[in-house]
Order: C-alpha cells, then sequence, then structure tokens
C-alpha cells in the first residue's frame, strides 16, 4: 500500500485541544459592585493556544413601581464582565437594564424585568499556567431589590495556535 | 516501525465530524405550557464519546399589551425527550394599568378622568447554548421549546436558527 503524505487535509476539521463547560450557580444579590456570578478554569495544553469564551444566561428582576405621581427613580442598568486571572477581560455595558414606571393615583405594579445576555470573546493565554475565568455583574443601584441572575453557561475552547491567522494585517486578530 | 493508522485520535485535540443547521419557521404562543419552536434535529453520533455542542439563536418579544398580572418568557432545550437546559426569564412583561381618577370641578360638577397605561414591546435577542454527551452512536433528537409562563402573554418568537456541532471527545472537561 502507498503511504499517504500526512498533511492537515488527512484528517478533517479544525484542532480543538480541549472544550471545558459548565452549567453555573445561581446568583441573587443585592450588591451595586462587582459581584461573581461564578467561575471556571481551564489549563492551556500549549502555550499559543487560543481560548474562545462565550457566556450566556438571564438578569431578571421584580420591580415596583411606588405609586407616587411621576414615580419614575426605580432603574437599574447592569453590566457583565469577563474578568480572566483577574483581569477585566471584556465588559458590556448596560446588557441588562430594568425600570419601573410611574403609577400615578395610587396605583401601583409589579413588574417582571427579564433580559437575556451573552458574550463571546477571545483570548491568549500566552502561558499553560492555570486560566480563571471569572464571570461577575455590576450594577448602577439596588432600585427595586435584588437582582437574579439564572441559567448561565459557560463554555471554553482551546484552539489550538497557528491554525487562525484572523485577517492579515489586523493585528487585532493576529 | 509500525505503521499508525491515521485516526481522529493520532491528533491530539479533537476534531469537528459533523455539523449541521436550520432555520426555525416563527412561531406566536401565549401557551402557559412548552410548545416546539421549530423542527425536530436529529444527528446520529459517529462516535460514541463525542459531544453535542448545540447553539440556537433568535429573537423573543411581545407586541401585545397585558391585561393582567406579570410574566416572563421561557426557552428550553431537550434532547431524547428530556430536558437539557432552561433560560427562564428571556423577557419580561407587566400588566397594563387603568387608572381612574376624580375631580371636582366647582362649576360645572364632578369630571372623571381616565388614564391607561399599556406595556408593551418588551423584546430581547436570544442565544442558548449547551453541550450534551451522547455517550453512544444512537441517533439524537434535538428540540427547543418556549412558553410564556403564567400564560396570557402572547410572545412571538422569530428568526430561530439552530446549529449542532459533533466535536470528537474525549477532551472535555479535563483540565
Amino acid at each position: 500500500m502507498a503511504l499517504t503524505k500526512l498533511t492537515k487535509h488527512i484528517v478533517s476539521g479544525a484542532t480543538i485541544v480541549q472544550v471545558r463547560y459548565k452549567d453555573c450557580s445561581n446568583l441573587s444579590t443585592g450588591n451595586t459592585g462587582s459581584t461573581v456570578w461564578d467561575t471556571m478554569t481551564i489549563t492551556p495544553q500549549y502555550a499559543d493556544s487560543i481560548l474562545e469564551v462565550r457566556f450566556q444566561g438571564i438578569c431578571r428582576q421584580a420591580m415596583e413601581g411606588t405609586g407616587g405621581n411621576n414615580d419614575n427613580s426605580n432603574n437599574v442598568e447592569g453590566n457583565l464582565h469577563m474578568f480572566i486571572n483577574g483581569s477585566n477581560e471584556y465588559t458590556i455595558n448596560d446588557a441588562f437594564s430594568f425600570a419601573d414606571f410611574g403609577m400615578p393615583y395610587g396605583n401601583t405594579s409589579t413588574s417582571n424585568k427579564g433580559k437575556a445576555v451573552n458574550m463571546f470573546h477571545r483570548h491568549l493565554p500566552g502561558s499553560t499556567n492555570l486560566q480563571t475565568i471569572s464571570m461577575q455583574i455590576t450594577r448602577s443601584s439596588n432600585d427595586g431589590g435584588s437582582v437574579t441572575c439564572q441559567n448561565g453557561f459557560l463554555i471554553a475552547k482551546e484552539i489550538a495556535g497557528g491554525v487562525l491567522l484572523g485577517t492579515p494585517g489586523n493585528a487585532k486578530v493576529n | 516501525m509500525a505503521l499508525t493508522k491515521v485516526t481522529k485520535h493520532i491528533v491530539y485535540g479533537s476534531v469537528l465530524v459533523a455539523h449541521y443547521g436550520q432555520d426555525y419557521a416563527n412561531i406566536t404562543t401565549s401557551s402557559s405550557s412548552y410548545v416546539q419552536w421549530g423542527e425536530d434535529t436529529v444527528l446520529t453520533p459517529q462516535y460514541s464519546d463525542s459531544h453535542l455542542e448545540m447553539v440556537m439563536t433568535g429573537s423573543m418579544y411581545t407586541s401585545t399589551n397585558q391585561n393582567s398580572s406579570s410574566h416572563y418568557g421561557n426557552a428550553k432545550f431537550v434532547v431524547n425527550g428530556s430536558d437539557e437546559y432552561f433560560l427562564r426569564g428571556i423577557i419580561g412583561a407587566a400588566q397594563s394599568i387603568v387608572g381612574n381618577h376624580n375631580h371636582q370641578n366647582q362649576t360645572f360638577g364632578e369630571n372623571n378622568g381616565r388614564q391607561n397605561w399599556f406595556f408593551q414591546n418588551f423584546g430581547s435577542a436570544l442565544y442558548m447554548c449547551h453541550v450534551h454527551a451522547p455517550g453512544s452512536t444512537n441517533a439524537q433528537n434535538m428540540q427547543t421549546f418556549v412558553m410564556a409562563d403564567s400564560g396570557g402573554l402572547s410572545i412571538v418568537c422569530s428568526d430561530g436558527f439552530f446549529t449542532v456541532s459533533e466535536i470528537a471527545g474525549e477532551h472535555y472537561n479535563l483540565t
């Protein structure tokens, strides 16, 4: 049998070195400062690998107007952060927001506010050291009470370096 | 030296074995029970140690006013009839309010005023991803379901697109 030259074409598909994923714990918090939703670790097998990290989940809150005239004081803007090894790797400001509505004449109403949040980012660890991915939120206020963060799913793929070169001449993706 | 057969295992790491995608037709539901969005996606893994990465994108919104109560829109993945993953609270909605106000006009007697508040056009982009380990080479039936919790909320599920990737094992959650 003739030998076949071993090239990238002999095995179809791109090389994914490893994948790590996690169903995240739910979080209910009244904090406005940086609060950890959940964390996950991955140790790259190669220093030149690329980490492709994706996250999704739900932030929801029930807000109730106080019933006063021109009651529009309850507003919450929330940010979603991805920290890797303690550094803020990526932030989506205003990833979720909640507000109540003014209810003149003494009427009050509880309104459910829910937002699907998701994030995609590419990280170059540059080493084979353990990488700790921490998903965090911050909020502008605690108007209306605690926010519930639920159904989070975090997935990190180590993709072998040298395979994906990105757009030629674009240093940001090389 | 003995020759080594070239298989997916000879290359360290995993390879993308199979990939499939399909559009979901738009649906509208006000059911408090889960109803299917789109059609079944059936994939038969080539290897029993593969992982199936499911991704669905689309949007969910309500364009009608709400008459009572508060609601959320939910979605879930189902694989082979078992719940695989939930997203609860994708959108929220509040009840509409009718406010009555009485005031006394000294000259012409009492007049009644009335104001309505209608909450509508709640919407959100939807991105849902999960990984399923089938553990066999049996056909895997993947479905997406949506619902309006507590009912009465009319939800439009739009522009859905579902993909599944079979990624060869066994390099999952090892480090």
